[in-house]
């Protein structure tokens, strides 16, 4: 017994030796210490990994896989947030998808290569990497599925012409003001892959562009010095001014990215806020950077900032920043590296609020986004659409619509504010299941039915081109004015002045009237007065232009009938219905037909100038055209065509008549938002319980309508209590029961008045029974 | 760390009740075969007469109509609250939310006007300062005077914790320590009521100092 306890003191000795004298080795890090930013003076590379000399004749852009590598490990960097939708281990809390938006034939269906709900991967649309670079490049920042193996290209690609599009570490990390992502946007819709980094940094302009050149041209092929119009190769001209004697180039780097440079891919911005009105994020104005929450190391596994996020990942830090890890000083983080409660975060003291809030509702529900309305606030995101880029043209677009806030359940069970987008395309159920088509199958079928305006824009061109003519050609129709645009469009506007009665009113608009394209004159004069039949004339001669006209040009008039034969203006007697106005027409075999044929002018009514594009008429045509057994290959049997807009599901039912419907595949894609972050002042419950609690608070009940490319009344509604997975009635009733809790509070208070007082009376009468009191007055 | 308090501590008091009564009654059953007889006996189809039975022999003979009406509206509320409150703090992961917290609130009034008429009606029945022992000098401490007043005490305290809690004046972590004083004066009022009730109904009345 002795021994082993002698025993037992010597092995405790050498454990207490061995934990106080050889202290634990911990990991060491690649970071010195230093918290300042190491000057970039370095010689830039290409894909070649040789020296870029400026002066050379046909320099290459630089790469920044082996400029940046000497350094930085470009493997490792590889596997960020940013760069790795496919490799990644965890596809994290649903995102932004990306939209393929295609105008023409109302596509807009949400992508990712993620697994998250609602969304289709690329591969279900047969989109390819070099498909998917060429429509979202323009605001991606390369690698992974932009930087292919050479088994990963698929035969349709041209990455030997465009080069691969490489990681462009300088689109975050550039602090010069040189760097432009517009010219990023450009090189990208120009095929120019490997150029782009170059031109979007300033150091060098890029000419020329990959799309034109063959896709047999190799950069080993060099410049064509043949083709200095069409087909020019892409080249960099660099800025000698920027390198010194040594060849090497000053970059202006941030080790932690400007919010300016994160904003380029992430803002998003209420469509009907002007800017000078537009807040910025709470902790922008207060001076906290995006990269101060959204940290990362080499690996650039950014932390996104949810609260799951720790666990699903793995990375006990990211607990830390959370919303709750700063302000409510909750981490599960075991390393002690970081203190809670950073940045001055402020300690909430949710005055007002009942506790059970916090265990109910995310932080985000009551602090990001718009407050809830009515209805949700449209909003416009970079990436979705297209902002950020700057030129002649305008590259923002309408669609996607995305609205905010929607608030849903998060994998907590708390609420959380969601944007939402009703995804719009075309596709076929085969047992059951959605196959989704691309734009150019619906195209192919569709035709002319997606282009109502082109007839329009062909007749107003032709009549453009009347010799002489004293104003711009014109035609009013159901209390809307259509003209050209400078850039050969067609635009209407609306027009409330007196007009004939006639479906069709053709004009000239000059300065500050309308007048008719051919005023009535006198029909039965011969002959008839010499500038009204060189206006018809000229006309019926220009008409004449248009291409694939279903007859020939004629002007109807009273009983008689003006044509042009042979070169002269003839007249004849007309046996169909009397024109009471001059109706300029196609005439074939005694039969007028509009210019404009009822079809396509019903559909440019419904439309033009509106954000719908297309009516349930021209809907019904292509389901008709895609059912039909196509001429080279017969229709698959069992594919039951539909086209999904405003929340409904659109087919043809056994008659061929449209029907509306109901479908899972209509509903909406949803991901959280976080921001932008509202100042305490606007969070939702500042104002009381009846923000949120009440008959008809926009909290629980604001009216979500479906939306989309296509001019219908069957759209989907739904109440904001519905994604929620709450009942309605049960949350007005829940909200008219505030109306009584000043009834209760009195309740409360007079009854805990009158027991205090009672208990009180008791506790007085034994406190005199003790001391003595009581038996003395008696 | 409530929900095991609670827990252990009503169970062992439901216990200790059982086996008090069952020592009272002098059966020649064991304890466990009483205990099964006596729940076998709830589900048997004469439950609903005995119940009655007992109800005219316990209550109404003993108390008017308007008692009655208030002994057994404080009885139904109180079902009500507890069921509510413990099952949220026991068996949820959340705190009471939505419907069931609204009818909390409601039954919560009642149950304050009720325990005040209760104390109304019954203060002086139960003082602690009896007549006969205030002659004598001493106090009228029995199991159920005090149980009468710490019942009393609880429910001001649940009454004044849920009112606090209702004022927006009180910060998050304020409330939390209301919540926290409300849940353990439930407590102490669900275990002061059924020792209230086992000593009321049962045939020894009084322990007296």
């Amino acid at each position: 017994m002795k021994k082993n306890l002698t025993l037992t003191f010597i092995g405790l000795f050498f454990l207490m030796n061995a934990l106080f004298f050889f202290p634990q080795e911990k990991e060491k890090t690649n970071w010195d210490g230093s918290r300042s930013i190491p000057v970039h003076n370095i010689v830039l590379k290409d894909e070649f990994n040789q020296k870029i000399m400026p002066t050379a004749s046909y320099p290459l852009p630089f790469s920044t896989r082996y400029t940046c590598a000497p350094c930085h490990n470009y493997s490792q960097i590889q596997q960020g947030l940013h760069f790795s939708p496919l490799s990644s281990n965890h596809d994290g809390r649903a995102g932004e998808p990306w939209f393929w938006v295609d105008l023409e034939t109302g596509t807009v269906i949400p992508l990712s290569y993620r697994d998250w709900p609602k969304v289709f991967h690329p591969e279900e649309l047969g989109l390819t990497y070099w498909e998917f670079t060429l429509l979202f490049g323009r605001h991606t920042l390369g690698g992974e599925i932009s930087e292919p193996e050479l088994d990963e290209m698929s035969p349709d690609s041209r990455w030997n012409v465009a080069g691969s599009l490489e990681i462009n570490c300088l689109a975050c990390h550039n602090h010069s003001r040189k760097q432009s992502h517009s010219e990023w946007a450009y090189q990208i819709l120009r095929e120019n892959f490997r150029w782009a980094a170059t031109a979007a940094s300033g150091m060098g302009v890029v000419a020329g562009m990959a799309s034109r050149l063959p896709g047999t041209w190799d950069i080993y092929d060099g410049p064509n010095p043949d083709d200095t119009q069409y087909a020019v190769v892409p080249s960099v001209q660099y800025d000698p001014g920027q390198f010194n004697r040594k060849h090497e180039v000053f970059l202006d780097l941030n080790h932690k990215p400007d919010d300016e440079r994160c904003l380029v891919c992430h803002s998003v911005s209420s469509v009907y806020q002007r800017q000078f009105l537009a807040e910025s994020d709470a902790h922008t104005a207060a001076g906290i950077q995006c990269v101060d929450c959204h940290r990362n190391d080499l690996t650039h596994n950014m932390i996104r900032g949810y609260e799951e996020e720790s666990e699903q990942f793995d990375i006990p830090s990211a607990s830390d920043f959370t919303c709750r890890g700063c302000h409510l000083r909750e981490n599960k983080s075991t390393q002690k590296d970081f203190s809670a409660g950073r940045l001055g975060a402020p300690y909430p003291t949710h005055t007002k609020i009942p506790p059970v809030h916090m265990e109910r509702l995310s932080c985000t529900a009551c602090h990001s986004g718009s407050i809830p309305e009515k209805n949700l606030n449209q909003v416009k995101s970079s990436r979705a659409n297209r902002l950020g880029i700057y030129g002649i043209a305008r590259w923002d677009m309408d669609y996607p619509v995305i609205q905010e806030p929607v608030f849903q359940r998060d994998e907590n069970g708390k609420l959380t504010p969601h944007r939402l987008v009703w995804p719009s395309y075309w596709g076929y159920l085969k047992e059951k299941e959605v196959h989704p088509l691309r734009p150019s199958q619906v195209q192919k079928a569709a035709g002319q039915v997606l282009h109502p305006e082109s007839e329009a824009v062909e007749i107003l061109s032709a009549l453009a081109a009347i010799p002489d003519i004293e104003g711009t050609p014109v035609f009013i129709s159901s209390g809307r004015i259509y003209k050209l645009s400078y850039n050969g469009n067609l635009n209407a506007l609306s027009y409330s002045e007196e007009t004939p009665e006639i479906r069709v009113f053709w004009a000239l608009e000059k300065k500050d009237s309308i007048t008719p394209l051919i005023p009535e004159f006198d029909a039965d004069s011969d002959p008839l007065d010499r500038d009204t039949e060189y206006r018809i004339q000229d006309t019926l001669a220009s008409l004449d232009e248009v291409q694939g006209h279903p007859g020939k040009p004629a002007l109807v008039y009273k009983n008689k009938v003006f044509q042009i034969s042979e070169g002269y203006l003839t007249k004849k007697e007309w046996k169909g219905a009397v024109q009471d106005f001059p109706t300029l027409c196609w005439l074939e075999e005694n039969e007028i037909k509009p210019l404009i044929l009822e079809f396509n002018l019903r559909a440019l009514i419904e439309t033009k100038g509106y954000q719908e594009l297309f009516t349930e008429e021209q809907v019904q045509s292509i389901l008709k055209s895609l059912s039909e057994p196509d001429s080279s290959q017969e229709t698959e049997a069992g594919k039951e065509y539909f086209y999904i807009s405003n929340g409904k599901m659109f087919r043809l039912d056994s008659q061929g008549n449209l029907e509306v419907m109901k479908h899972s595949a209509a509903q909406p894609v949803l991901w959280p938002l976080a921001h932008q972050v509202r100042p305490v002042q606007k969070s939702l419950g500042i104002n009381g319980c009846a923000d949120c609690h009440s008959l008809g608070s926009n909290f629980f009940f604001a009216e979500i309508q479906g939306t989309g490319p296509l001019k219908t009344s069957q759209k989907a509604l739904r109440s904001a209590h519905s994604f929620m997975g709450m009942v309605g009635i049960y949350q007005r009733i829940f909200g008219v029961s505030f109306y009584a809790r000043p009834v209760l509070k009195a309740i409360l208070f007079i009854s805990a008045f009158v027991m205090a007082c009672i208990v009180l009376i008791m506790i007085i009468k034994l406190l005199g029974f003790i001391t003595g009191l009581l038996e003395k007055r008696r | 760390m409530f929900s095991i308090i609670s827990s252990v501590l009503i169970l062992a008091l439901v216990a200790l009740l059982l086996y008090l009564s069952y020592k009272k009654q002098k059966r020649e059953l064991s304890f466990p075969a009483w205990l099964i007889h006596g729940f076998a006996s709830l589900f048997k189809p004469s439950l609903a007469k005995n119940l009655k039975k007992s109800y005219q022999h316990i209550i109404g003979l003993s108390f008017s109509k308007k008692e009655q009406i208030i002994l057994v509206s404080l009885f139904f509320c109180f079902v009500y609250l507890f069921g509510s409150g413990f099952y949220f703090s026991l068996f949820s992961t959340h705190k009471m939310y939505g419907l069931p917290l609204m009818f909390h609130m409601i039954f919560g009034c009642f149950f304050a006007l009720l325990v005040c008429a209760v104390l109304i009606l019954y203060a002086q029945k139960f003082s602690l300062l009896g007549q006969e022992t205030e002659k004598k000098g001493s106090l009228l401490l029995s199991v159920k005077n005090i149980l009468f007043w710490l019942f009393v005490l609880s429910g001001l305290s649940l009454v004044t914790t849920s009112l606090l809690m209702m004022i927006p004046i009180f910060v998050y972590q304020t409330q939390l320590v209301f919540f926290e004083v409300h849940r353990y004066s439930a407590l102490v009022s669900v275990l002061t009521a059924l020792g209230f009730l086992h000593t009321s109904f049962s045939k020894n009345e009084k322990i007296q100092n």
